[in-house]
Protein backbone atom coordinates (compact mmCIF):
# COMPACT_ATOMS: atom_id res chain seq x y z
CA UNK A 1 0.00 0.00 0.00
CA UNK A 2 1.33 3.42 -0.96
CA UNK A 3 0.70 6.98 0.13
CA UNK A 4 -1.85 7.80 -2.65
CA UNK A 5 -4.09 4.98 -1.32
CA UNK A 6 -3.86 6.47 2.18
CA UNK A 7 -4.91 9.83 0.73
CA UNK A 8 -7.94 8.19 -0.94
CA UNK A 9 -8.82 6.42 2.30
CA UNK A 10 -8.56 9.64 4.29
CA UNK A 11 -11.05 11.22 1.83
CA UNK A 12 -13.37 8.25 2.25
CA UNK A 13 -13.02 8.29 6.06
CA UNK A 14 -13.40 12.07 6.18
CA UNK A 15 -10.28 12.44 8.30
CA UNK A 16 -7.46 14.75 7.22
CA UNK A 17 -3.75 14.25 7.91
CA UNK A 18 -0.73 16.44 7.39
CA UNK A 19 2.06 15.12 5.21
CA UNK A 20 4.05 13.59 8.06
CA UNK A 21 0.97 11.91 9.57
CA UNK A 22 0.09 10.49 6.16
CA UNK A 23 3.44 8.72 6.06
CA UNK A 24 2.93 7.39 9.58
CA UNK A 25 -0.59 6.21 8.74
CA UNK A 26 0.64 4.50 5.55
CA UNK A 27 3.19 2.59 7.65
CA UNK A 28 0.57 1.61 10.23
CA UNK A 29 -1.87 0.41 7.58
CA UNK A 30 0.87 -1.56 5.86
CA UNK A 31 1.83 -3.21 9.14
CA UNK A 32 -1.81 -4.14 9.80
CA UNK A 33 -2.39 -5.43 6.27
CA UNK A 34 0.78 -7.53 6.37
CA UNK A 35 -0.39 -8.97 9.68
CA UNK A 36 -3.89 -9.99 8.51
CA UNK A 37 -2.87 -11.03 4.98
CA UNK A 38 -2.33 -14.70 5.91
CA UNK A 39 -6.11 -15.16 6.25
CA UNK A 40 -6.13 -15.26 2.45
CA UNK A 41 -4.26 -18.60 2.65
CA UNK A 42 -6.79 -20.20 4.97
CA UNK A 43 -8.92 -22.73 3.10
CA UNK A 44 -12.63 -22.15 3.59
CA UNK A 45 -15.51 -23.64 1.62
CA UNK A 46 -18.10 -22.24 3.97
CA UNK A 47 -20.76 -19.70 3.20
CA UNK A 48 -20.34 -16.14 4.46
CA UNK A 49 -21.44 -16.07 8.06
CA UNK A 50 -24.65 -14.21 8.62
CA UNK A 51 -25.03 -13.58 12.34
CA UNK A 52 -27.99 -15.36 13.83
CA UNK A 53 -30.48 -13.17 15.59
CA UNK A 54 -33.14 -14.19 18.05
CA UNK A 55 -36.86 -14.53 17.22
CA UNK A 56 -36.59 -12.99 13.75
CA UNK A 57 -40.01 -14.44 12.78
CA UNK A 58 -41.66 -12.52 15.53
CA UNK A 59 -41.91 -9.04 14.08
CA UNK A 60 -43.50 -6.44 16.28
CA UNK A 61 -46.70 -4.76 15.20
CA UNK A 62 -46.34 -1.38 13.59
CA UNK A 63 -48.02 0.73 16.24
CA UNK A 64 -47.48 4.46 16.37
CA UNK A 65 -46.10 5.42 19.76
CA UNK A 66 -44.86 8.57 21.37
CA UNK A 67 -41.21 9.03 20.48
CA UNK A 68 -38.53 11.57 21.32
CA UNK A 69 -39.79 15.13 21.45
CA UNK A 70 -38.45 17.52 18.82
CA UNK A 71 -36.77 19.44 21.63
CA UNK A 72 -34.95 16.32 22.92
CA UNK A 73 -33.93 15.27 19.42
CA UNK A 74 -32.39 18.68 18.77
CA UNK A 75 -30.77 19.31 22.14
CA UNK A 76 -27.30 18.12 21.07
CA UNK A 77 -27.31 19.73 17.62
CA UNK A 78 -24.73 22.43 16.96
CA UNK A 79 -27.54 24.78 15.90
CA UNK A 80 -31.28 24.45 15.30
CA UNK A 81 -34.02 26.67 13.95
CA UNK A 82 -37.81 26.18 13.65
CA UNK A 83 -37.49 22.57 14.79
CA UNK A 84 -34.80 21.67 12.27
CA UNK A 85 -31.08 21.04 12.63
CA UNK A 86 -29.37 24.10 11.23
CA UNK A 87 -26.13 23.42 9.46
CA UNK A 88 -23.41 25.62 10.93
CA UNK A 89 -23.02 28.68 8.71
CA UNK A 90 -20.07 28.75 6.34
CA UNK A 91 -17.34 31.06 7.61
CA UNK B 1 -13.26 -7.48 52.80
CA UNK B 2 -15.02 -5.21 50.28
CA UNK B 3 -18.79 -4.89 50.44
CA UNK B 4 -20.69 -7.46 48.43
CA UNK B 5 -24.08 -6.82 46.87
CA UNK B 6 -25.87 -9.52 48.86
CA UNK B 7 -24.52 -8.31 52.25
CA UNK B 8 -25.46 -4.71 51.55
CA UNK B 9 -28.91 -5.62 50.23
CA UNK B 10 -29.54 -7.49 53.49
CA UNK B 11 -28.38 -4.50 55.57
CA UNK B 12 -30.52 -2.11 53.53
CA UNK B 13 -33.62 -4.24 53.80
CA UNK B 14 -33.13 -4.71 57.55
CA UNK B 15 -32.82 -0.90 57.67
CA UNK B 16 -29.44 -1.16 59.40
CA UNK B 17 -28.22 1.40 56.87
CA UNK B 18 -30.04 3.68 54.43
CA UNK B 19 -29.28 4.03 50.73
CA UNK B 20 -28.62 7.76 51.24
CA UNK B 21 -25.97 6.93 53.89
CA UNK B 22 -24.43 4.25 51.72
CA UNK B 23 -24.43 6.44 48.60
CA UNK B 24 -22.87 9.35 50.53
CA UNK B 25 -20.14 7.01 51.82
CA UNK B 26 -19.37 5.87 48.26
CA UNK B 27 -19.43 9.38 46.78
CA UNK B 28 -16.89 10.45 49.42
CA UNK B 29 -14.76 7.41 48.68
CA UNK B 30 -14.79 8.25 44.96
CA UNK B 31 -13.57 11.81 45.69
CA UNK B 32 -10.59 10.39 47.57
CA UNK B 33 -9.77 7.38 45.41
CA UNK B 34 -10.33 8.98 41.98
CA UNK B 35 -7.21 11.11 42.47
CA UNK B 36 -5.22 7.86 42.53
CA UNK B 37 -6.90 5.75 39.85
CA UNK B 38 -9.17 8.06 37.77
CA UNK B 39 -11.78 5.30 37.48
CA UNK B 40 -14.59 7.81 37.06
CA UNK B 41 -15.05 10.40 34.31
CA UNK B 42 -18.16 11.94 35.83
CA UNK B 43 -20.22 11.89 39.02
CA UNK B 44 -23.33 13.88 39.94
CA UNK B 45 -24.12 13.86 43.67
CA UNK B 46 -27.57 15.35 43.17
CA UNK B 47 -28.67 12.64 40.73
CA UNK B 48 -27.18 9.85 42.89
CA UNK B 49 -28.69 11.10 46.15
CA UNK B 50 -32.13 11.61 44.57
CA UNK B 51 -32.04 8.01 43.34
CA UNK B 52 -30.93 6.90 46.82
CA UNK B 53 -33.83 8.77 48.43
CA UNK B 54 -36.27 7.05 46.05
CA UNK B 55 -34.67 3.69 46.92
CA UNK B 56 -35.12 4.36 50.64
CA UNK B 57 -38.81 5.08 49.99
CA UNK B 58 -39.19 1.77 48.14
CA UNK B 59 -37.49 -0.06 51.02
CA UNK B 60 -39.74 1.73 53.51
CA UNK B 61 -42.81 0.61 51.56
CA UNK B 62 -41.46 -2.95 51.76
CA UNK B 63 -41.21 -3.66 48.03
CA UNK B 64 -37.48 -3.63 47.21
CA UNK B 65 -35.56 -5.82 44.79
CA UNK B 66 -32.09 -7.05 45.69
CA UNK B 67 -30.58 -4.11 43.74
CA UNK B 68 -32.68 -1.42 45.47
CA UNK B 69 -30.48 1.24 47.02
CA UNK B 70 -27.20 -0.38 45.92
CA UNK B 71 -24.71 2.14 44.46
CA UNK B 72 -23.20 1.14 41.12
CA UNK B 73 -21.34 2.60 38.15
CA UNK B 74 -21.71 2.40 34.37
CA UNK B 75 -19.05 2.44 31.67
CA UNK B 76 -19.29 5.78 29.92
CA UNK B 77 -20.41 4.29 26.61
CA UNK B 78 -23.77 3.30 28.15
CA UNK B 79 -26.28 6.08 27.60
CA UNK B 80 -27.76 7.83 30.62
CA UNK B 81 -30.32 10.60 30.26
CA UNK B 82 -29.32 12.22 33.56
CA UNK B 83 -25.52 12.17 33.24
CA UNK B 84 -23.26 12.88 30.24
CA UNK B 85 -22.16 9.96 28.06
CA UNK B 86 -18.80 10.72 26.48
CA UNK B 87 -17.31 7.37 25.35
CA UNK B 88 -14.10 9.02 26.62
CA UNK B 89 -13.93 11.00 23.37
CA UNK B 90 -13.58 14.69 22.64
CA UNK B 91 -16.28 13.99 20.04
CA UNK B 92 -18.89 13.41 22.78
CA UNK B 93 -17.26 15.34 25.64
CA UNK B 94 -20.41 17.38 26.27
CA UNK B 95 -23.02 14.92 25.03
CA UNK B 96 -26.11 14.32 27.18
CA UNK B 97 -28.24 11.57 25.61
CA UNK B 98 -31.90 12.04 24.78
CA UNK B 99 -32.72 8.57 26.09
CA UNK B 100 -31.23 5.98 28.42
CA UNK B 101 -29.87 2.55 27.52
CA UNK B 102 -32.30 -0.30 28.19
CA UNK B 103 -29.89 -1.76 30.80
CA UNK B 104 -29.88 1.52 32.75
CA UNK B 105 -33.68 1.73 32.64
CA UNK B 106 -33.89 -1.85 33.93
CA UNK B 107 -31.49 -1.10 36.78
CA UNK B 108 -33.41 2.06 37.73
CA UNK B 109 -36.68 0.10 37.67
CA UNK B 110 -35.04 -2.11 40.28
CA UNK B 111 -34.11 0.86 42.47
CA UNK B 112 -30.39 0.98 41.58
CA UNK B 113 -28.34 4.09 42.38
CA UNK B 114 -25.94 5.41 39.74
CA UNK B 115 -22.77 6.85 41.30
CA UNK B 116 -21.17 7.92 38.03
CA UNK B 117 -19.74 7.06 34.66
CA UNK B 118 -16.47 5.15 34.42
CA UNK B 119 -13.46 5.64 32.20
CA UNK B 120 -12.63 3.65 29.06
CA UNK B 121 -10.45 3.72 25.99
CA UNK B 122 -11.87 6.17 23.47
CA UNK B 123 -15.06 4.62 22.01
CA UNK B 124 -13.97 1.37 23.74
CA UNK B 125 -11.16 0.98 21.18
CA UNK B 126 -8.30 -0.39 23.24
CA UNK B 127 -7.20 -2.74 25.98
CA UNK B 128 -5.54 -0.42 28.48
CA UNK B 129 -7.77 2.56 29.43
CA UNK B 130 -4.74 4.74 28.74
CA UNK B 131 -5.97 6.47 25.59
CA UNK B 132 -9.24 8.19 26.52
CA UNK B 133 -9.85 11.94 26.33
CA UNK B 134 -10.21 12.15 30.12
CA UNK B 135 -6.86 10.61 31.03
CA UNK B 136 -5.57 7.22 32.12
CA UNK B 137 -7.11 4.85 34.64
CA UNK B 138 -4.61 3.12 36.94
CA UNK B 139 -4.80 -0.35 38.41
CA UNK B 140 -5.87 -0.06 42.09
CA UNK B 141 -3.38 -2.84 43.02
CA UNK B 142 -0.44 -0.89 41.61
CA UNK B 143 -0.99 2.52 40.03
CA UNK B 144 2.09 2.06 37.78
CA UNK B 145 0.21 -0.75 36.05
CA UNK B 146 -2.69 -0.65 33.63
CA UNK B 147 -6.25 -1.40 34.69
CA UNK B 148 -6.80 -3.08 31.31
CA UNK B 149 -9.57 -2.15 28.97
CA UNK B 150 -11.60 -1.01 27.50
CA UNK B 151 -13.82 -1.30 30.62
CA UNK B 152 -10.85 -0.34 32.82
CA UNK B 153 -12.71 2.30 34.85
CA UNK B 154 -15.53 -0.13 35.64
CA UNK B 155 -13.16 -2.92 36.70
CA UNK B 156 -11.01 -0.55 38.79
CA UNK B 157 -14.08 0.97 40.49
CA UNK B 158 -15.28 -2.45 41.63
CA UNK B 159 -11.79 -3.55 42.72
CA UNK B 160 -11.19 -0.39 44.79
CA UNK B 161 -14.77 -0.58 46.13
CA UNK B 162 -15.91 2.76 44.78
CA UNK B 163 -18.90 0.90 43.34
CA UNK B 164 -20.58 -2.32 44.38
CA UNK B 165 -20.88 -3.45 40.78
CA UNK B 166 -20.55 -1.93 37.33
CA UNK B 167 -21.64 -2.60 33.77
CA UNK B 168 -19.03 -2.78 31.05
CA UNK B 169 -19.09 -3.77 27.39
CA UNK B 170 -17.12 -6.58 25.77
CA UNK B 171 -16.26 -6.54 22.05
CA UNK B 172 -12.97 -8.46 22.13
CA UNK B 173 -12.40 -9.12 25.84
CA UNK B 174 -13.15 -5.62 27.13
CA UNK B 175 -15.00 -6.80 30.25
CA UNK B 176 -12.98 -9.91 31.07
CA UNK B 177 -9.43 -8.64 30.49
CA UNK B 178 -9.68 -5.56 32.79
CA UNK B 179 -11.69 -7.58 35.34
CA UNK B 180 -8.86 -10.11 35.41
CA UNK B 181 -6.15 -7.43 35.71
CA UNK B 182 -8.06 -5.75 38.58
CA UNK B 183 -8.99 -8.94 40.44
CA UNK B 184 -12.77 -8.90 40.03
CA UNK B 185 -15.42 -11.03 38.30
CA UNK B 186 -16.39 -10.02 34.75
CA UNK B 187 -19.08 -11.68 32.64
CA UNK B 188 -19.69 -11.45 28.89
CA UNK B 189 -23.16 -12.86 28.17
CA UNK B 190 -24.25 -14.86 25.12
CA UNK B 191 -24.56 -12.49 22.15
CA UNK B 192 -28.13 -11.18 22.28
CA UNK B 193 -28.80 -12.11 25.92
CA UNK B 194 -28.61 -8.43 26.92
CA UNK B 195 -30.03 -5.53 24.90
CA UNK B 196 -27.49 -3.23 23.24
CA UNK B 197 -30.04 -0.42 22.91
CA UNK B 198 -28.28 2.70 24.16
CA UNK B 199 -24.78 1.22 24.04
CA UNK B 200 -22.56 3.43 21.87
CA UNK B 201 -21.87 0.96 19.09
CA UNK B 202 -18.32 -0.24 18.42
CA UNK B 203 -18.57 -3.49 16.43
CA UNK B 204 -22.21 -4.47 16.45
CA UNK B 205 -21.88 -8.21 15.78
CA UNK B 206 -19.40 -8.51 18.68
CA UNK B 207 -20.58 -6.01 21.35
CA UNK B 208 -22.27 -7.22 24.55
CA UNK B 209 -22.99 -5.43 27.82
CA UNK B 210 -22.24 -7.40 30.98
CA UNK B 211 -21.66 -7.08 34.74
CA UNK B 212 -18.39 -6.57 36.59
CA UNK B 213 -18.75 -7.53 40.25
CA UNK B 214 -16.94 -8.61 43.40
CA UNK B 215 -18.03 -12.23 43.15
CA UNK B 216 -19.85 -14.63 40.83
CA UNK B 217 -23.16 -14.46 42.69
CA UNK B 218 -23.27 -10.65 42.50
CA UNK B 219 -22.58 -10.82 38.74
CA UNK B 220 -25.33 -13.42 38.32
CA UNK B 221 -27.85 -11.23 40.18
CA UNK B 222 -27.07 -8.19 38.01
CA UNK B 223 -27.15 -10.24 34.80
CA UNK B 224 -30.60 -11.60 35.67
CA UNK B 225 -31.90 -8.03 35.95
CA UNK B 226 -30.38 -6.66 32.72
CA UNK B 227 -30.93 -9.67 30.43
CA UNK B 228 -33.88 -10.26 28.14
CA UNK B 229 -35.76 -9.34 25.01
CA UNK B 230 -36.07 -5.69 24.06
CA UNK B 231 -38.24 -4.08 21.41
CA UNK B 232 -35.40 -1.63 20.70
CA UNK B 233 -32.79 -4.30 19.88
CA UNK B 234 -33.87 -6.97 17.40
CA UNK B 235 -30.87 -9.16 18.31
CA UNK B 236 -31.93 -9.33 21.97
CA UNK B 237 -33.79 -12.44 23.07
CA UNK B 238 -34.77 -14.34 26.21
CA UNK B 239 -32.14 -17.00 26.94
CA UNK B 240 -33.47 -20.31 28.26
CA UNK B 241 -32.68 -21.53 31.79
CA UNK B 242 -29.87 -24.05 31.62
CA UNK B 243 -28.19 -26.44 34.02
CA UNK B 244 -25.43 -28.97 33.51
CA UNK B 245 -24.94 -31.90 35.87
CA UNK B 246 -21.42 -33.35 36.03
CA UNK B 247 -19.95 -30.87 33.57
CA UNK B 248 -16.97 -31.82 31.43
CA UNK B 249 -14.25 -29.18 31.24
CA UNK B 250 -12.17 -28.80 28.07
CA UNK B 251 -8.62 -27.52 28.40
CA UNK B 252 -6.16 -26.70 25.62
CA UNK B 253 -3.12 -27.14 27.84
CA UNK B 254 -0.55 -27.30 25.02
CA UNK B 255 -1.50 -23.88 23.60
CA UNK B 256 -1.83 -22.34 27.05
CA UNK B 257 1.66 -23.58 28.06
CA UNK B 258 3.11 -21.81 25.01
CA UNK B 259 1.34 -18.48 25.55
CA UNK B 260 0.99 -17.88 29.31
CA UNK B 261 3.82 -16.80 31.63
CA UNK B 262 5.06 -18.70 34.70
CA UNK B 263 2.90 -16.90 37.29
CA UNK B 264 -0.22 -17.40 35.20
CA UNK B 265 0.53 -21.09 34.64
CA UNK B 266 1.02 -21.54 38.39
CA UNK B 267 -2.42 -20.09 39.11
CA UNK B 268 -3.93 -22.01 36.20
CA UNK B 269 -2.53 -25.26 37.62
CA UNK B 270 -4.60 -24.57 40.75
CA UNK B 271 -7.70 -24.17 38.58
CA UNK B 272 -7.01 -27.57 37.02
CA UNK B 273 -6.66 -29.01 40.53
CA UNK B 274 -9.98 -27.38 41.41
CA UNK B 275 -11.59 -29.45 38.62
CA UNK B 276 -10.40 -32.60 40.39
CA UNK B 277 -11.63 -31.40 43.78
CA UNK B 278 -15.02 -30.61 42.25
CA UNK B 279 -15.15 -34.02 40.59
CA UNK B 280 -15.30 -32.45 37.12
CA UNK B 281 -13.95 -34.57 34.29
CA UNK B 282 -11.39 -32.78 32.13
CA UNK B 283 -10.65 -33.45 28.46
CA UNK B 284 -7.97 -32.23 26.13
CA UNK B 285 -9.21 -29.93 23.39
CA UNK B 286 -7.62 -27.98 20.59
CA UNK B 287 -8.98 -24.44 20.89
CA UNK B 288 -6.46 -23.15 18.37
CA UNK B 289 -5.40 -20.17 20.47
CA UNK B 290 -3.43 -18.85 17.56
CA UNK B 291 -3.41 -15.41 16.09
CA UNK B 292 -6.02 -16.30 13.44
CA UNK B 293 -8.60 -15.08 15.97
CA UNK B 294 -6.85 -11.76 16.26
CA UNK B 295 -6.56 -11.40 12.48
CA UNK B 296 -10.27 -12.10 12.02
CA UNK B 297 -11.05 -9.55 14.71
CA UNK B 298 -8.89 -6.92 13.02
CA UNK B 299 -10.66 -7.38 9.69
CA UNK B 300 -14.26 -7.81 10.85
CA UNK B 301 -14.44 -5.66 13.97
CA UNK B 302 -12.44 -2.77 12.47
CA UNK B 303 -14.74 -2.80 9.41
CA UNK B 304 -17.76 -2.57 11.71
CA UNK B 305 -16.05 0.15 13.75
CA UNK B 306 -15.41 2.23 10.62
CA UNK B 307 -19.09 2.00 9.70
CA UNK B 308 -20.28 2.82 13.21
CA UNK B 309 -17.99 5.85 13.43
CA UNK B 310 -19.56 7.24 10.25
CA UNK B 311 -22.34 8.87 12.28
CA UNK B 312 -19.99 11.35 13.94
CA UNK B 313 -20.22 14.36 11.65
CA UNK B 314 -20.67 17.20 14.14
CA UNK B 315 -24.02 18.17 12.65
CA UNK B 316 -26.75 16.47 14.69
CA UNK B 317 -24.78 16.05 17.90
CA UNK B 318 -21.29 15.99 19.34
CA UNK B 319 -18.21 18.14 18.81
CA UNK B 320 -18.14 20.45 15.79
CA UNK B 321 -15.18 22.33 14.40
CA UNK B 322 -14.71 26.00 15.16
CA UNK B 323 -12.34 26.37 12.17
CA UNK B 324 -13.39 27.89 8.87
CA UNK B 325 -14.52 25.45 6.18
CA UNK B 326 -15.44 25.54 2.52
CA UNK B 327 -18.29 23.03 2.26
CA UNK B 328 -20.14 20.28 4.16
CA UNK B 329 -17.45 17.66 3.54
CA UNK B 330 -14.78 20.04 4.77
CA UNK B 331 -16.80 20.77 7.92
CA UNK B 332 -17.18 17.03 8.65
CA UNK B 333 -13.51 16.33 7.85
CA UNK B 334 -12.30 19.07 10.18
CA UNK B 335 -14.70 18.01 12.94
CA UNK B 336 -13.59 14.36 12.81
CA UNK B 337 -9.90 15.20 12.48
CA UNK B 338 -9.99 17.49 15.52
CA UNK B 339 -12.13 15.23 17.72
CA UNK B 340 -10.98 11.63 17.09
CA UNK B 341 -7.88 10.33 18.84
CA UNK B 342 -5.08 8.49 16.99
CA UNK B 343 -6.32 4.97 17.74
CA UNK B 344 -9.82 5.78 16.48
CA UNK B 345 -8.40 7.31 13.29
CA UNK B 346 -6.24 4.21 12.63
CA UNK B 347 -9.15 1.82 13.14
CA UNK B 348 -11.50 3.86 10.95
CA UNK B 349 -8.88 4.06 8.19
CA UNK B 350 -8.04 0.33 8.35
CA UNK B 351 -11.72 -0.68 8.59
CA UNK B 352 -12.55 1.35 5.51
CA UNK B 353 -9.51 -0.12 3.73
CA UNK B 354 -10.81 -3.64 4.45
CA UNK B 355 -14.18 -2.69 2.94
CA UNK B 356 -12.81 -0.91 -0.14
CA UNK B 357 -12.63 -2.24 -3.72
CA UNK B 358 -11.09 -5.70 -4.09
CA UNK B 359 -10.30 -5.88 -0.37
CA UNK B 360 -13.98 -6.47 0.37
CA UNK B 361 -13.75 -9.91 -1.26
CA UNK B 362 -10.10 -10.56 -0.44
CA UNK B 363 -10.28 -9.82 3.28
CA UNK B 364 -13.75 -8.99 4.58
CA UNK B 365 -15.78 -11.77 2.90
CA UNK B 366 -12.95 -14.21 3.53
CA UNK B 367 -12.94 -13.33 7.23
CA UNK B 368 -16.72 -13.82 7.39
CA UNK B 369 -16.29 -17.31 5.92
CA UNK B 370 -13.56 -18.21 8.39
CA UNK B 371 -15.72 -16.92 11.23
CA UNK B 372 -18.34 -19.42 10.07
CA UNK B 373 -15.70 -22.21 10.04
CA UNK B 374 -14.65 -21.28 13.53
CA UNK B 375 -18.20 -21.48 14.87
CA UNK B 376 -18.72 -24.88 13.23
CA UNK B 377 -15.39 -26.08 14.56
CA UNK B 378 -16.28 -25.09 18.13
CA UNK B 379 -19.59 -26.91 18.01
CA UNK B 380 -18.44 -29.99 16.03
CA UNK B 381 -15.02 -30.53 17.57
CA UNK B 382 -14.96 -28.85 20.97
CA UNK B 383 -18.46 -28.69 22.45
CA UNK B 384 -19.07 -32.31 21.42
CA UNK B 385 -16.32 -33.26 23.89
CA UNK B 386 -16.89 -30.79 26.71
CA UNK B 387 -19.48 -28.44 28.22
CA UNK B 388 -17.17 -25.61 29.27
CA UNK B 389 -13.73 -24.40 28.24
CA UNK B 390 -11.21 -23.45 30.93
CA UNK B 391 -8.22 -21.17 30.29
CA UNK B 392 -6.39 -18.31 31.93
CA UNK B 393 -8.14 -15.01 31.13
CA UNK B 394 -4.92 -13.32 30.00
CA UNK B 395 -1.42 -14.68 29.38
CA UNK B 396 0.09 -12.42 32.09
CA UNK B 397 -0.97 -10.22 35.00
CA UNK B 398 -1.46 -6.47 34.28
CA UNK B 399 1.64 -4.98 32.60
CA UNK B 400 3.22 -1.66 33.49
CA UNK B 401 1.77 1.44 31.83
CA UNK B 402 5.07 2.10 30.03
CA UNK B 403 5.30 -1.42 28.63
CA UNK B 404 5.78 -1.23 24.85
CA UNK B 405 4.70 -4.05 22.55
CA UNK B 406 7.09 -4.78 19.71
CA UNK B 407 4.49 -5.73 17.09
CA UNK B 408 0.78 -5.70 16.28
CA UNK B 409 0.70 -9.42 17.09
CA UNK B 410 2.33 -9.05 20.51
CA UNK B 411 0.07 -6.11 21.37
CA UNK B 412 -3.00 -8.27 20.80
CA UNK B 413 -1.90 -11.24 22.91
CA UNK B 414 -3.59 -10.03 26.14
CA UNK B 415 -6.96 -10.78 24.50
CA UNK B 416 -6.05 -14.06 22.78
CA UNK B 417 -8.01 -16.28 25.20
CA UNK B 418 -10.99 -13.92 25.33
CA UNK B 419 -11.56 -13.32 21.60
CA UNK B 420 -13.19 -16.64 20.56
CA UNK B 421 -16.22 -15.90 22.78
CA UNK B 422 -16.80 -12.65 20.88
CA UNK B 423 -16.30 -14.17 17.44
CA UNK B 424 -18.67 -17.04 18.26
CA UNK B 425 -21.11 -15.22 20.56
CA UNK B 426 -20.46 -17.45 23.62
CA UNK B 427 -21.01 -16.61 27.30
CA UNK B 428 -17.70 -16.26 29.14
CA UNK B 429 -16.69 -15.32 32.67
CA UNK B 430 -13.44 -14.42 34.41
CA UNK B 431 -12.90 -15.22 38.09
CA UNK B 432 -9.96 -13.84 40.12
CA UNK B 433 -8.10 -16.98 41.13
CA UNK B 434 -4.64 -16.11 42.46
CA UNK B 435 -1.82 -13.60 42.69
CA UNK B 436 1.37 -13.11 40.68
CA UNK B 437 4.86 -12.93 42.20
CA UNK B 438 4.40 -9.12 42.12
CA UNK B 439 1.13 -9.47 44.02
CA UNK B 440 -1.07 -8.64 41.04
CA UNK B 441 -4.34 -10.50 40.40
CA UNK B 442 -4.54 -13.37 37.90
CA UNK B 443 -7.87 -14.61 36.59
CA UNK B 444 -9.16 -17.81 35.06
CA UNK B 445 -11.83 -17.87 32.36
CA UNK B 446 -14.69 -20.28 31.72
CA UNK B 447 -16.68 -20.17 28.48
CA UNK B 448 -19.79 -22.17 27.60
CA UNK B 449 -22.09 -22.91 24.70
CA UNK B 450 -24.43 -20.19 23.48
CA UNK B 451 -27.39 -19.77 25.90
CA UNK B 452 -25.64 -21.67 28.71
CA UNK B 453 -25.16 -18.50 30.77
CA UNK B 454 -26.98 -19.84 33.85
CA UNK B 455 -25.11 -23.13 33.84
CA UNK B 456 -21.85 -21.21 33.42
CA UNK B 457 -22.59 -19.14 36.55
CA UNK B 458 -23.17 -22.34 38.57
CA UNK B 459 -19.87 -23.88 37.46
CA UNK B 460 -17.99 -20.58 37.96
CA UNK B 461 -19.35 -20.31 41.50
CA UNK B 462 -18.05 -23.78 42.26
CA UNK B 463 -14.57 -22.84 41.00
CA UNK B 464 -14.66 -19.60 42.98
CA UNK B 465 -14.52 -21.41 46.33
CA UNK B 466 -10.97 -22.58 45.48
CA UNK B 467 -9.74 -19.09 44.58
CA UNK B 468 -6.63 -17.81 46.36
CA UNK B 469 -7.20 -14.23 45.22
CA UNK B 470 -6.53 -11.44 47.74
CA UNK B 471 -9.04 -8.56 47.57
CA UNK B 472 -8.01 -4.99 48.19
CA UNK B 473 -9.20 -3.32 51.37
CA UNK B 474 -9.29 0.42 50.67
CA UNK B 475 -10.92 2.42 53.46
Amino acid sequence: MKKPTTILLSELSKIEFDNESLDEMTNKLNELETYVSSICDVKSDNEIYDFEIGDIDELREDIVKESLSQEDALKNAAKSKNGYIQFPRRK
Amino acid sequence: MPHSLINLATQLQRKEISSVELTTEYLNKIKKQNKKTNSYIFTNEEVSLNQAKKADEIIKKGSPSVLTGIPMSLKDNIMTIDMPTTAASKMLAKYIPSYSATVYTKLLNNGAVLLGKTNLDEFAMGSSTLNGYFGETSNPYDTDKIAGGSSGGSAASVAEDTSIYSLGSDTGGSIRQPASYCGVVGFKPTYGAVSRNGLIALASSFDQIGPIAKNVEDARIVFNVIKGKDEFDMTAFEIPRTTRQNPVIGIDEDSIQKIADKDTLKVFEKAINACKKLGYKTVKINSKYDDLYIKLYFVLAYAEMASNMGRYTGIGFGYHTKSSYIDTDDFIRKTRSEAFGDDVKTRVMFGNYMLSGDNMKKYYYKALKIRHDLIEDYYLNIFNKCDFILSPTTPTAAPRKDHKYSSVEEGSLPNIFALPANLIGLPSITIPFGMSSENMPIGIMLSGKKNFDNALFTVAKNFEQYSEHKSLDIK
